[in-house]
C-alpha cells in the first residue's frame, strides 16, 4: 500500500462534541422509535430506523473520517464531503420521519419544558412554514451552494478551520430544508400537492449540471489553494478539479432521479378509498393521513393540556434519590452550619495568631478567593446555600435562651435602610483598609459577626439580623432573585384547604418562618435563608425546593413580608443599586487604569489621607452617581412613555433591571479570582498544618500561594457571564414595561432608557475584564 | 408566571458548550516549497493570516522524482526574528504533532510581529542536513477586543430572536383582535 493509502486511512478525526451530538440524535430516536412501535405504530418500521442511523453516520463520515483531512489537499475529496452532507445525509435522515420519534425520545422534562414550548413558539412555527415553502427551500439550497463555491469564499474555508466548519453546517442546514420538501415526512407534510416536487427537483437538477459542468469542462482552476499544496497520488490540480465536478454531476444526479422515483412512486400509489360526506368524492391518502394527523395531535394538546393542570410539573430536588432525603432530614442543616463554624473557628485562629501573609493565612485566602467563589456559584446554580450553611445563626437558640428578652425589632428598622447602610461602610472599608490583605483584621470581621449575630437574635425575635441586619444576607437575597432553585409551595390547593399555616406559625412538626414569609404567598427568592424551617414545620409536607425562577416577582410580586409590594419600597430599590453598583465598583478597583487614577488623585492631593480619599470615591461611585443616574434614566423613560407614576416610583419599578447584570459582574469576578488562585488554599493549609508540626510546608506549598496562570478560557467565560446578565437584565425592563400595558409603542419607549442602562453597563463591564487585573491576595514571589 | 429552569440551563449549557474559535491544526496556507537533492518539500502554515503567538508549522514531504509520500524524515524549524540573524525558537516537525500522518508538524509560540526568517533543516539519506531558509511574514496579535468579538456580540442572536418573536406574536393578536371585532 503506497504511503498516501496508509496515510489516508489512518487520518481519522475525533470532534468530542460533534460526536457526542450524533450519538445522542441516534440515541434519542432510538428510545423514541421503540416507545412508538410499543405503542403501535408501525409506521415506524425497522427501514427508517435503519436510514436514521445511516443518516447520523454519514455526518459523522463526512466531518470526521479521513476525508476531512484530504480535503484540504484534493478538491474531490472536499467535494466527496459536500456530496455526503446535501445528497446522502439529508434525505437518509428524512426518510426516517425524525419529527416524532426525537420528540417522544426526549426526557419528558425535557421534552415538556423544553421542547414543546419551543415547538409552539410563535416565531418558530413561523419560520418553519416558512422553510417548508418550495420556493424559499430550492432558494435557500442553490444560493447557499453557488455562494460557497465563490473561488473568495471557498478558499477562506480551505485556510480556516472555523470558516471549514461553518461552510459544513450550513451546506448540511440548506440541504436539510431542501429534502423536507422533497420527501415530505410523517407528521407535518406540506399542504400543497405533491406534484410540485416534480419541477422543484427538474430546477435543483439543472443548476446543479450547470454548476458541475462548469467545474469538469473548465480548463483554469477556479480554487488556487489546489495548485499550491502536494499533488497526491500525482493527480493534477486541474484533473483534480474536473474529477470534482464529475463526482458532484453524478451523484446530484443519482440523488435527485432517486427522488424523482420516490415521489412519483408516492403519487401513483395515492389510491383514492374513503369517500368525501356527501360529494362522492374519495379523499386522497395525503389528506386522510392529514386528518388522522390533525385528530391525533388535538387529542394530544387535550391530554397535555388536562395534566398540566393537575400537576405543575415542576422539578423538585426534595425527590431526588438520596440527596432529596439527606436535604429534608433535620440534622443537614446543623451538620453543616457546624462544619463551617469550625471552618470559620480555623480562620479566625488563624488571622489572629498565625503569619500576617496575606497569601499564607488561611484568613488572607479562604473568605476572599475560596469562600466568595464558591457563594456565587451557588447562587447560581441553585441558590441561597450559604445562608442555609451559615454558621453565625447555629448560637442563635443558646442566644435566645440567655438573653429571654424576645423584644420586637424596632419599627423604624424594619426596611432594609439599615443593611444598606451597612452594606456601604463594608465595600468602604474594604477598600480604604486593604481588608483583603489583612488577615487580622478578616479574623476580626468574622469574631464581630458572631458577636452581633448573637447579641441581635438574643434580643429581638425572630431572625432579625438576617432580615435587616447581615449584608451579606442581604447579598444573598438580591443574587438568589433569580437562582433556579426557590423553597416554595408545591401545590396551591392543598394551601387553600390548609386550617393551621405552620409553615408559618409554626407547628408540632417544627418551627415556622423566622423571617415571617408565608409560603402561599411568597414569590421569589427575597429574603429567603434556605432554612427549610417551612419544609419541616408544613404538616402537608407541601413545601419543596423547586427549580423555577418566578417572573411574577417582577412585577405583581410583593415584599413577601410586608404584602407590600417591592416596587413601591424605595429601601429595597437602594438595596438593589447599591449591590449592583459595587459588583462593578468592587471590580474596577482592582484594575490598573483605576489603580492609577487613584495614585494620581492621591499625589495631587496630599493632604487627604488615603481612606480619606477612598470614602469620597466609595460614596460617589456607591451611592451619588447610580442614584443620579437612575433618577435620570427614570425620568426619561417616565417622560417618553407618558407614564403617571412619579420619577422615584419609576426608579423604584425599575430597579431590578440591576440585578441580572450586577449578579452576572459577581460571578465573573469572584470565579475569577477562584478559577485563578484556588490553590492558595492548599498553600495556607498546609503552613498551618506544619506550624503545628502536622506538615511539611515546602517551597511547593510557597509557589502555590502565588497566582497561577489566567486560562484562556477564563476571558471568555466572564464575558459570557455578562452576556447572560446583559439578555437577563434587558428582559426584565422588558417584563416591568410591558406589566402595565401590550406591547406598543408607549411600552418600547419606557423600556428603551432601561436598556439603553444596561448596555452601558454591560460596556463598561467588557472595558473592566480587558484592563490587567491586581491579583489580590496572592502575590507572594516578586509579584 | 414560572419560568421551568430546565429551559434556562439547557440554553445556557447549548451557548457555553458552542466554542467558535478556530482549531490549530496542519493546514492552512502553503508558505513556501522547495527540493532539496532527495525531496521536494513544502511547508504549511497556520492560522491564516500568521499573527503573533501561537502557530503551527506543518512539513510535507515527496520523493524528489517519484512524488510519492515520504515519512519519518528529520526536520527542524528553526526561527530567527526580524533583524538578527541567530534563531530565537527551534522545533522538531514531528509526525505526532500533526493530525494527518502525512505531516510533520511542529507549534511555536511567536514572540512578536514582523518579517521573520524560518530555517528548515532536513535530515538527507546521504549526507548532512539540507537547509532552506524562507520568510514568515507574521502579523501583530489580534486586537483582544476583537479576538473576542463573538463572545461579546453574542447577545445579539437571543436579543433578536427575542424583538422578532415579540413582533410576530403581536401581530398574531393584532390580527385575530381585528378579526373578532
Ligand atoms: S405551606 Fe403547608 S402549612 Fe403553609 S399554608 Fe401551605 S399547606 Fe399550610
Ligand atoms: S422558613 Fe422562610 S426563610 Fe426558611 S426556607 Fe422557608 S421561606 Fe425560606
Amino acid at each position: 500500500m503506497s504511503a498516501e493509502w496508509q496515510a489516508f486511512w489512518t487520518s481519522w478525526q475525533f470532534d468530542a462534541w460533534l460526536t457526542l451530538a450524533l450519538v445522542l440524535a441516534a440515541l434519542i430516536y432510538l428510545r423514541g422509535w421503540l416507545r412508538l412501535r410499543q405503542r403501535g405504530a408501525r409506521r415506524f418500521s425497522p427501514w427508517r430506523l435503519a436510514a436514521f442511523l445511516l443518516g447520523v453516520t454519514t455526518v459523522g463520515l463526512a466531518t470526521q473520517s479521513p476525508i476531512e483531512p484530504f480535503s484540504t489537499l484534493l478538491l474531490q475529496m472536499h467535494m466527496l464531503q459536500h456530496v455526503l452532507l446535501m445528497f446522502v445525509a439529508p434525505p437518509l435522515v428524512w426518510m426516517a420521519d425524525p419529527e416524532l420519534p426525537l420528540l417522544v425520545g426526549l426526557p419528558k422534562v425535557l421534552r415538556r419544558h423544553l421542547a414543546v414550548p419551543i415547538l409552539r413558539d410563535p416565531l418558530v412555527r413561523w419560520v418553519t412554514h416558512l422553510l417548508a415553502h418550495p420556493a424559499v427551500a430550492l432558494g435557500l439550497f442553490v444560493v447557499t451552494a453557488w455562494t460557497w463555491h465563490l473561488p473568495a469564499l471557498y478558499q477562506a474555508a480551505l485556510t480556516s478551520q472555523t470558516w471549514h466548519q461553518v461552510e459544513h453546517a450550513s451546506f448540511f442546514l440548506a440541504a436539510i430544508v431542501f429534502w423536507r420538501v422533497v420527501i415530505g415526512p410523517y407528521p407535518n407534510r406540506s399542504t400543497l400537492s405533491r406534484w410540485i416536487v416534480l419541477p422543484y427537483l427538474l430546477v435543483a437538477g439543472l443548476q446543479g449540471t450547470v454548476f458541475s459542468g462548469l467545474l469538469t469542462f473548465s480548463d483554469r482552476l477556479y480554487y488556487p489553494h489546489y495548485e499550491t499544496v502536494p499533488r497526491l497520488w500525482n493527480i493534477a490540480p486541474l484533473d483534480d478539479q474536473a474529477i470534482a465536478g464529475a463526482l458532484m454531476w453524478f451523484s446530484g444526479s443519482v440523488a435527485y432521479l432517486l427522488a424523482v422515483a420516490w415521489v412519483a412512486a408516492e403519487l401513483w400509489n395515492e389510491t383514492p378509498q374513503p369517500q368525501m360526506a356527501g360529494t362522492g368524492r374519495r379523499l386522497p391518502a395525503g389528506v386522510r393521513e392529514r386528518q388522522k394527523t390533525a385528530l391525533r395531535i388535538s387529542k394530544l394538546r387535550t391530554a397535555t393540556k388536562k395534566s398540566t393542570r393537575a400537576s405543575p410539573e415542576v422539578w423538585d430536588c426534595f425527590k431526588l434519590p438520596f440527596v432529596g432525603a439527606v436535604l429534608k432530614s433535620k440534622a443537614f442543616r446543623p451538620t453543616m452550619q457546624t462544619v463551617l463554624l469550625l471552618l470559620a473557628a480555623l480562620i479566625v485562629i488563624d488571622g489572629l495568631w498565625g503569619p500576617q501573609a496575606t497569601s499564607l493565612n488561611l484568613a488572607g485566602v479562604t473568605p476572599w478567593i475560596h469562600w466568595r467563589g464558591l457563594l456565587v456559584i451557588g447562587l447560581v446554580v441553585a441558590g441561597n446555600l450559604f445562608c442555609m450553611a451559615c454558621p453565625f445563626t447555629l448560637p442563635r437558640s443558646l442566644a435566645k435562651t440567655l438573653f429571654r428578652t424576645n423584644w420586637n425589632w424596632p419599627g423604624w428598622l424594619r426596611s432594609k435602610w439599615l443593611s444598606v447602610a451597612l452594606l456601604i461602610v463594608f465595600f468602604w472599608a474594604y477598600e480604604a483598609f486593604a481588608l483583603w490583605d489583612t488577615p487580622w483584621w478578616t479574623a476580626w470581621i468574622v469574631v464581630g459577626y458572631f458577636v452581633a449575630s448573637f447579641a441581635v437574635d438574643g434580643l429581638f425575635r425572630d431572625a432579625a439580623f438576617c432580615k435587616y441586619v447581615c449584608p451579606i444576607g442581604q447579598f444573598n437575597f438580591v443574587q438568589s432573585i433569580f437562582s433556579p432553585l426557590q423553597v416554595a409551595v408545591r401545590d396551591g390547593n392543598v394551601c387553600h384547604t390548609c386550617d393551621t399555616k405552620d409553615c408559618i406559625r409554626g407547628g408540632p412538626q417544627g418551627s415556622g418562618c423566622n423571617m415571617e414569609l408565608f409560603q402561599p404567598q411568597k414569590t421569589g427568592n427575597l429574603d429567603c435563608t434556605f432554612c427549610l424551617d417551612c419544609v419541616h414545620a408544613c404538616p402537608h409536607e407541601n413545601v419543596g425546593m423547586l427549580a423555577f425562577v418566578d417572573s411574577g416577582q417582577l412585577t405583581a410580586g410583593g415584599m413577601p413580608s410586608t404584602q407590600v409590594r417591592w416596587y413601591r419600597r424605595t429601601d429595597v430599590a437602594a438595596l438593589l443599586t447599591i449591590l449592583a453598583s459595587a459588583a462593578f465598583v468592587n471590580a474596577a478597583w482592582m484594575v490598573e487604569p483605576v489603580v492609577r487614577l487613584e495614585e494620581q488623585v492621591q499625589a495631587e492631593l496630599p493632604l487627604i489621607s488615603r481612606p480619606v480619599l477612598v470614602s469620597l470615591g466609595m460614596v460617589l461611585s456607591l451611592a451619588v452617581i447610580p442614584a443620579v443616574v437612575l433618577l435620570a434614566v427614570a425620568a426619561v423613560s417616565r417622560w417618553w412613555s407618558g407614564s403617571k407614576r412619579g420619577v422615584l416610583e419609576t426608579a423604584t419599578q425599575f430597579a431590578m433591571v440591576l440585578v441580572p447584570l450586577a449578579l452576572a459582574m459577581w460571578t465573573a469576578h469572584y470565579t475569577f479570582h477562584l478559577f485563578t488562585s484556588a490553590g492558595t488554599l492548599w498553600a495556607a493549609g498546609t503552613r498551618m498544618l506544619s506550624d503545628y508540626h502536622l506538615a511539611t510546608f515546602g517551597d511547593a506549598a510557597l509557589a502555590c500561594a502565588c497566582c497561577g496562570d489566567v486560562f484562556s478560557w477564563i476571558l471568555p467565560w466572564e464575558i459570557l457571564c455578562l452576556d447572560v446578565g446583559l439578555c437577563g437584565s434587558l428582559y426584565v425592563a422588558y417584563r416591568i414595561a410591558v406589566a402595565d400595558d401590550q406591547l406598543s409603542w408607549t411600552v418600547v419607549k419606557a423600556w428603551t432608557p432601561w436598556a439603553a442602562l444596561s448596555t452601558g453597563l454591560f460596556v463598561t463591564g467588557i472595558w473592566i475584564f480587558f484592563q490587567p487585573m491586581q491579583m489580590r491576595g496572592t502575590m507572594v514571589l516578586g509579584g | 408566571m414560572r419560568i421551568p429552569v430546565w429551559q434556562i440551563v439547557v440554553v445556557a449549557a447549548v451557548w457555553f458548550t458552542f466554542d467558535p474559535g478556530g482549531l490549530l491544526a496542519d493546514g492552512g496556507r502553503v508558505c513556501w516549497s522547495g527540493v532539496s537533492s532527495a525531496y521536494r518539500l513544502t511547508v504549511f502554515a497556520e492560522p491564516v493570516p500568521l499573527r503573533q503567538g501561537r502557530i503551527d508549522l506543518s512539513l510535507f514531504v515527496q520523493d524528489f522524482e517519484e512524488l510519492t509520500h515520504v515519512s519519518g524524515v528529520k526536520a527542524t524549524f528553526a526561527l530567527i526574528p526580524p533583524g538578527s540573524a541567530t534563531p530565537l525558537l527551534e522545533a522538531e516537525a514531528t509526525r505526532s504533532n500533526a493530525t494527518n500522518p502525512l505531516f510533520q508538524a511542529a507549534s511555536l509560540i511567536v514572540p512578536f510581529s514582523g518579517r521573520w526568517q524560518v530555517k528548515l533543516l532536513v535530515a538527507e539519506p546521504e549526507g548532512p542536513f539540507y537547509s532552506a531558509i524562507f520568510p514568515l511574514e507574521v502579523a501583530p496579535a489580534q486586537d483582544p477586543v476583537w479576538k473576542m468579538a463573538f463572545w461579546i456580540a453574542l447577545p445579539v442572536v437571543p436579543i433578536s430572536w427575542f424583538v422578532i418573536r415579540q413582533l410576530v406574536h403581536s401581530r398574531d393578536a393584532h390580527r385575530s383582535k381585528n378579526g373578532r371585532s
